[in-house]
């Protein structure tokens, strides 16, 4: 259970990521397939990413001491914790957002939306600290358990920037805005 | 006193005023000019990274990065709803003044007078239609941003246009003006004088939004553009510009004296116990003939309005 929904927060993160990321480089006024085609491109190389950190995991719990899984998912629990709330807190505003109308809008933005979108990476490396100092059973087992913590917590925190540097690799399509050679 | 702090913007690029040709600018003269204000280490980091030839800003990179940072700027102006926030004014000032053009001054990317021409589009034959036979223009000096402007106006074959000028010196006569986020560029004499050229050319009313200046303005902008900024000249010409934001008794000054033959109120303008609720304010202003009409149009909207006069 842990380890699904600390993968699906993962994804959602990566999602909004990838949005974005996008967000800002698009002049038109209508640019729901933009967004959407940004979306999808950022949650498919996120699930890789995942996959990726996910293999990671397994063969720290293979190399590592017995308990090591027990610890990760103890550290996990916390970490479900902290990022569950962070993101039961965005989503419920971004829904008043949605439906709301000017000021509820306005102070979903201001009061929420901004400031999380910038606490976004000490939330999760706060997050992830906080995981690991979640009483040990096994000792032995904690360190293992901690670099994996910090690996896959610091690659979803700097995915966003992931996003921006593949951009900036790929050969620029009408849509993008004109940006000089290096 | 030293010079007040500007926007990097402000410094990086000149025009002639008459011309409106593009100025070489050195970047040795733009750093001399900082250090004269005091804009400190930061933001003359940000100037010694921008690429030169010869010590003189190179003009085609510049013209890119205005570009990124005008779309950054409208991503804020989507994200705060900036074109519905206008036209809740703009809509029951052209059915009073019968305006038939409208005149965005420093229009940027032009987003403003897209997402009107958008939504004009899409309200057409609706309960929502309005401005039908009203021309939607755009001006700003800087031709790599009008370029741009009327490139996306054109793909998304939107009814708007976009020119290289100066707002307040078209051979035409505007109806309304408008400007998001410009008017703080003006300071001191040079405010009254936007509002006397704009009473000047002919305008029958005017509606110029601005960030409105409070305690907690300075803060909410760094995290904003922190947050949803890439560009290192957009986090730092933010912040500045919510510090440098004009309250509200400066535009109302300004605006009176410039043109006394119009009556000006501030939309928004009590800053309040929350003024993370509504995070702009805007000069409006109207012909005299006009001011009871328009703010009987208003309906419950002119409550947000204060006493035009």
């Amino acid at each position: 259970m842990i380890p699904a929904l600390l993968v699906g927060l993962a994804l959602v993160d990566l999602a909004f990521a990838a949005f974005r990321d996008a967000a800002g480089r698009d002049g038109r006024i209508r640019k729901r397939a933009f967004y959407i085609d940004a979306v999808v491109r950022g949650t498919a190389i996120g699930a890789g990413l995942v996959a990726l950190l996910g293999g990671l995991t397994a063969a720290v719990v293979m190399v590592g001491p017995p308990g090591t899984y027990a610890d990760l998912v103890r550290i996990g629990g916390r970490m479900v914790l902290v990022y569950g709330t962070y993101a039961t807190l965005v989503l419920a505003t971004l829904g008043v957002y949605v439906v709301g109308s000017g000021d509820v809008r306005a102070f979903a933005t201001v009061a929420v939306l901004g400031p999380f979108t910038w606490l976004r990476v000490p939330v999760v490396l706060a997050g992830a600290l906080w995981a690991s100092l979640a009483p040990a059973d096994i000792p032995a087992a904690r360190p293992w358990a901690v670099v994996a913590t910090f690996i896959c917590a610091a690659a979803v925190a700097t995915a966003e920037r992931a996003f921006g540097w593949l951009r900036a690799r790929q050969r620029h399509g009408p849509r993008d805005l004109p940006r000089p050679r290096a | 006193m030293p010079p007040e702090r500007v926007e990097i913007t402000d410094l990086i690029i000149d025009y002639d005023p008459e011309t409106l040709a593009r100025k070489p600018v050195r970047k040795d003269d733009v750093l001399a000019a900082m250090a004269e204000r005091g804009m400190g280490r930061r933001a003359a980091r940000i100037v010694a990274g921008l690429p030169d030839a010869g010590g003189v800003l190179d003009e085609a990179q510049l013209d890119a990065l205005f570009v990124r940072i005008h779309a950054e700027l409208q991503r804020l102006n989507e994200e705060f709803r900036q074109g519905e926030r206008l036209l809740m004014l703009l809509e029951p000032l052209l059915r009073v003044t019968s305006g038939q053009r409208v005149v965005d001054v420093g229009c940027g990317l032009g987003y403003v007078v897209r997402w009107l021409a958008a939504h004009r589009q899409s309200a057409r034959g609706t309960t929502r239609a309005w401005g039908d036979g009203v021309e939607l223009l755009g001006c700003d000096y800087n031709g790599a941003l009008v370029t741009e402007a009327q490139r996306l106006a054109e793909a998304e074959a939107l009814d708007c246009g976009f020119r290289v000028a100066n707002a307040f010196r078209l051979r035409e006569q505007p109806a309304v003006f408008t400007s998001s986020g410009v008017i703080h560029h003006f300071r001191g004499d040079a405010l009254a004088a936007v509002f006397r050229a704009q009473a000047e050319s002919g305008a029958v009313a005017c509606i110029h939004f601005d960030i409105k200046p409070s305690w907690v303005a300075p803060v909410g902008a760094y995290v904003f553009h922190e947050a949803r900024m890439r560009e290192r000249v957009s986090r730092h010409d933010g912040v500045l510009s919510a510090v440098r934001a004009h309250p509200a008794a400066t535009l109302l000054q300004a605006a009176r004296a410039g043109a006394p033959e119009m009556v000006f109120a501030m939309f928004d303008g009590a800053v309040g116990l929350l003024p993370i609720l509504r995070v702009m304010h805007a000069v409006v202003g109207v012909r005299r003939e006009h001011a009871a009409a328009f703010r009987a149009a208003l309906g419950p909207l002119g409550a947000r309005l204060s006493e035009l006069s």
